[in-house]
Formats: structure tokens, C-alpha cells, sequence
């Protein structure tokens, strides 16, 4: 869905943002608003004389409706941009491995030229663990479990089968990586 | 040769186009004073010449910031003994910070028709500095709303206190109601927006915000000048002496009532931290101006002076974790 500037601007307005406000602001000031409007704050209630009462609980309504379809509008963007990636992964040419490795890994990221604060921004993987998964440091990285989510988010974020990915990596993890044995206790 | 010397002095008004801040809030012992020899000392700090003007003709006290103990001048002698403004203009010790101050001395209140008032606020528009800082008194008398809104920045100072929020309030509200009226009487409907206020109960007004929008209803022509003049309409919020983070998040609150409940444009420019060794200090530091009066303030200061120049405001999500 396509929402129209005017309106857009509305709930920009409404929740008294900037149109170019980050989500989190968006959500801050919505969670704010709306403690504030519904409390008996005397900040408020000083002003309580002001307008009418249908009009302050309009204003709750209108915040409601602003958070909900900024909401949307956000999400539908995100959506939007994720389609975008997955069209510069179509048009360029990977290059085909055999197994799955960081290193394969790295080159695939590069060849697409995204960027690994691109790929944290997005998975909420720390760069570091990107940049260790990616040169193979299983001493630095958590236990296994932890990998593989990272690893089959890192191959889902550039559009590989992150199942084979996956199944791959966690070979050589499991083949170099350093043993978690429980049986020490 | 005559017209080479208008030209260049056309040039020279242009390059120093002063702006005016003037700082405001309704109730009194908020700080105003304070807050404004801070702004005026970083902006100074910044290389910009500041003259700071006392226009609080009843109870000036801005020199006593400033270590000067008995003005050789003061803003008054414009009055009565028609000096130039220029030669009330006294150096401070701080470099590109110089002040005019006000009265002290007198024993009854100043008493400034309106004819003076305008040519005060014309001169004051003419001074040879980069910035213009007016200390205005509290309470809403005409005095001060018309020296408020002579600004270019409209800032505000309140602390997190009720009453000094409400009073905050009344002084937006009048400025703003004060601003109609010019507006209107600058487009021949001088006494348009009171008689509407006047008989509100017809027309079902409760509050500021009703009364623009009936105004807007009513003809194309209102709603053109209003939404074209009060677009850059806006006041800056400051508040002073904040004690933890619910005080500063009521700032947002402040911010969203007068754009919600008055429709002014208000931006909530930052806040300054309450110091309990500074407000122990404090007589001590009026003696030595200059003085760093706190890490915190000034780093506080610094933020509020960037967030006016740019028109950025604190942003909303900055407090979440608390």
C-alpha cells in the first residue's frame, strides 16, 4: 500500500517528528504521547480549560491512528528495501562454491557489495561476530547453536539457500572449532 | 560620491544582520537571567559578538551577572537624555560580550510610552553585533510580550514545576494571541481575532487552538495569512534546573501541550542540569564573570546554543532506557 504524502505528513505532525525520524523516534514519542494524554498530569491539567473534552479524546484517537499506519508505512518500507537487495543479488553474477566456507562467505558479500554494517544493521549480529564468522575464529565466536542462527541470517540476508549454508559451515565448525565438552563436569 | 557612501553603508547593514534572542517565561526566579549570560558566554566563546540588552525595566539585574556593580550607564539614559544606544554599550570582561544594562538605581518603576518603546526596538535592530540577547522580566505585561516578539528566536525558560509551567503557558498564549492581533491589524482586520474571542461562547471556542481554527474556517483569505505568517512562528523551550529524567521528559510534555493546546510551533531545545554546588556558588561566580561555572551546564549550554542555531530539538527516544 502507497500512502500519500499529505497523510504521511499528518502523523509526522501528530506525533510532532520530523518526516525524517527513525523508527525508534516514532515509537518513543507514540508511547510518550499517549502516557501523557491519558494521564492526569498536571502539566496538563493546568491547561484542562482549553479545549473541549471530544477534542482531547479525539487527540488520543489521532495518535493511536498516526503510530499504527506510520507503523505500517515503515514496515511496508522495510519489505521494499529487502526486495531491493534481493534484485542486485539477481542481476550479479555469483561466483559458485563447492562448500560453503567463510571465506566463500566473504567473497559472495563482496561480489554483491554489501557491507558488513549493512548486514548488522539489519540481522542484529554485532560486526565482530560477522567478521569472525566470516574469517573462521571459532574461539571468539559463542557455541555452535549460536553460529548457525547467525550464519543461516548472514546467508538469508544475501539471498543464498542458507539451509545448505548452513549445513555446510556447520561441518567445518564442527570439524575445527573448539569442543564444548559437557561431559568435564 | 554621495551615492558610493549609501552604498557602502547598505553593504555593511547587510553583512552584519544581527539576530535577536530573546528570552521569556512567564514566572520569575525561573533562571532566565542565568540562562541568558550562559548562551550569550558560549556564543561568545564561539567568536560571535553578543550584546546582551536588559529590557527588564522593572527589575534589572542582568549587570549583577556581569560583576558590575554601578552602572555608568544604563538603558534608561536612552530615554531621558536621548543617547545614542551605541554609547550605552559596556565592555564586559569577557571578550566580544558587551551589555547594556538597565536600571538599578531608580526608585519607581519605569513608566516608557509606546512612541519610545518602538524606537528602543528600532535601535535595538540596528546595533553593530552578530547577536542581540534581550533579558526580559517576568509576568505578562505588554512591555514584555512586545519585546518578546521584536525577537528572531523565541526562547522560553521554566523549570519542572507546576506553577511555573502554567505560567509558561499564559505567557505563550498571550504572546501568541498578541501576535494574531499585529498579524490582523497588518492585513486591515485589526479587531477581527478579539471580537471573535470576545463572544467565544457563540461560536463554541474554548481555548486558542479553537479560535484558529474558526478563523481558518471562516474565509480563504485567514487561513492564507495564517498558515503563511505563523509557519515560522515558533518558540524554544529550555528548561532549567532539571533534577532527573522524568523532569526531562517533561519537556516533551510542555512542547506537545502548546503545539496541541495553543498551535504554536515549539521545539524543545534542551535542558540544564540542576548543580547543587553552583547554586551554592552562585554570588560568588556573579563577582567573576567568566568563570566555567560547571562541566555539566556549560556541556548542557553548549547542546541547547547548537540546537537553537540549527532548529534540531532533543529527540524523543534519546531517554529510553530510563
Amino acid at each position: 500500500m502507497i500512502m500519500d504524502e499529505e497523510n504521511l505528513n499528518k502523523y509526522y505532525e501528530t506525533l510532532e517528528l520530523k518526516p525524517e525520524a527513525s523508527f525508534s523516534e516514532i515509537k518513543s514519542a507514540y508511547y510518550h504521547l499517549k502516557k501523557f494524554y491519558s494521564s492526569q498530569s498536571p502539566v496538563l491539567s493546568v491547561m484542562m480549560a482549553e479545549i473541549s473534552e471530544t477534542r482531547s479524546e479525539q487527540l488520543l484517537t489521532e495518535i493511536e491512528e498516526a503510530y499504527f499506519k506510520l507503523k505500517e508505512y515503515y514496515s511496508t518500507k522495510k519489505t521494499e528495501k529487502q526486495r531491493v537487495t534481493r534484485d542486485r543479488v539477481m542481476k550479479k553474477n555469483i561466483p559458485e562454491f563447492e562448500v560453503f566456507s567463510g571465506n566463500a562467505l566473504k567473497l559472495t558479500r563482496e561480489v554483491l557489495g554489501v557491507r558488513l554494517e549493512e548486514i548488522s544493521l539489519a540481522t542484529g549480529i554485532p560486526v565482530n561476530h560477522l567478521k569472525n564468522i566470516e574469517m573462521e575464529r571459532f574461539d571468539l565466536l559463542p557455541p555452535g547453536g549460536y553460529i548457525r542462527i547467525y550464519v543461516t541470517k548472514y546467508a538469508e540476508y544475501l539471498s543464498l539457500d542458507s539451509k545448505r549454508v548452513t549445513t555446510d559451515y556447520m561441518k567445518t565448525v564442527n570439524k575445527k572449532g573448539p569442543r564444548h565438552d559437557l561431559n568435564r563436569f | 560620491m554621495l551615492k558610493t557612501l549609501s552604498e557602502a553603508k547598505m553593504k555593511h547593514n547587510k553583512r552584519k544582520q544581527v539576530e535577536i534572542w530573546a528570552i521569556g517565561g512567564g514566572k520569575g526566579g525561573t533562571g532566565k537571567t542565568f540562562v541568558l549570560s550562559q548562551l550569550a558566554n558560549c556564543l561568545a566563546s564561539k567568536g560571535k559578538h553578543v550584546i546582551l540588552v536588559d529590557t527588564d525595566f522593572g527589575g534589572a539585574n542582568l549587570h549583577t551577572f556581569f560583576g558590575i556593580k554601578r552602572n555608568p550607564v544604563s538603558i534608561m539614559n536612552f530615554f531621558d537624555k536621548k543617547v545614542p544606544l551605541e554609547n550605552l554599550v559596556l565592555e564586559t570582561p569577557i571578550e566580544n560580550l558587551s551589555i547594556i544594562p538597565g536600571n538599578s538605581a531608580s526608585v519607581s518603576p519605569a513608566n516608557i510610552n509606546h512612541a519610545q518603546k518602538s524606537k528602543l526596538f528600532r535601535h535595538i535592530k540596528q546595533l553593530d553585533a552578530d547577536y542581540v540577547l534581550l533579558d526580559l522580566g517576568g509576568g505578562t505585561s505588554i512591555d514584555t510580550i512586545d519585546a518578546f516578539l521584536l525577537a528572531d528566536r523565541l526562547i522560553v525558560v521554566a523549570v519542572p514545576e507546576v506553577t511555573a509551567i502554567e505560567n509558561l503557558f499564559q505567557f505563550i498564549k498571550s504572546v501568541f494571541f498578541r501576535k494574531l492581533k499585529q498579524l490582523f491589524a497588518k492585513h486591515g482586520l485589526k479587531d477581527k481575532a478579539r471580537n471573535v474571542w470576545l463572544n467565544r461562547e457563540k461560536y463554541e471556542i474554548n481555548g486558542i487552538v479553537d479560535l484558529l481554527d474558526y478563523l481558518k474556517n471562516e474565509s480563504r483569505d485567514l487561513d492564507n495569512i495564517l498558515s503563511d505568517k505563523l509557519s515560522d512562528f515558533t518558540v524554544y523551550i529550555i528548561l532549567n534546573k532539571v533534577r532527573n529524567v522524568r523532569e526531562v521528559q517533561e519537556g516533551f510534555s510542555v512542547k506537545s501541550v502548546c503545539i496541541k493546546y495553543i498551535g504554536v510551533n515549539a521545539r524543545y531545545s534542551g535542558y540544564i542540569e540542576y548543580d547543587y554546588q553552583f547554586w551554592r556558588h552562585l554570588s560568588l561566580i556573579q563577582c567573576s564573570p567568566g568563570v566555567t561555572v560547571s562541566y555539566s551546564i556549560k556541556s548542557d549550554v553548549m547542546k541547547i546554543v547548537d540546537n537553537i542555531i540549527s532548529g534540531d530539538q532533543m529527540r524523543i527516544d534519546s531517554l529510553k532506557n530510563v
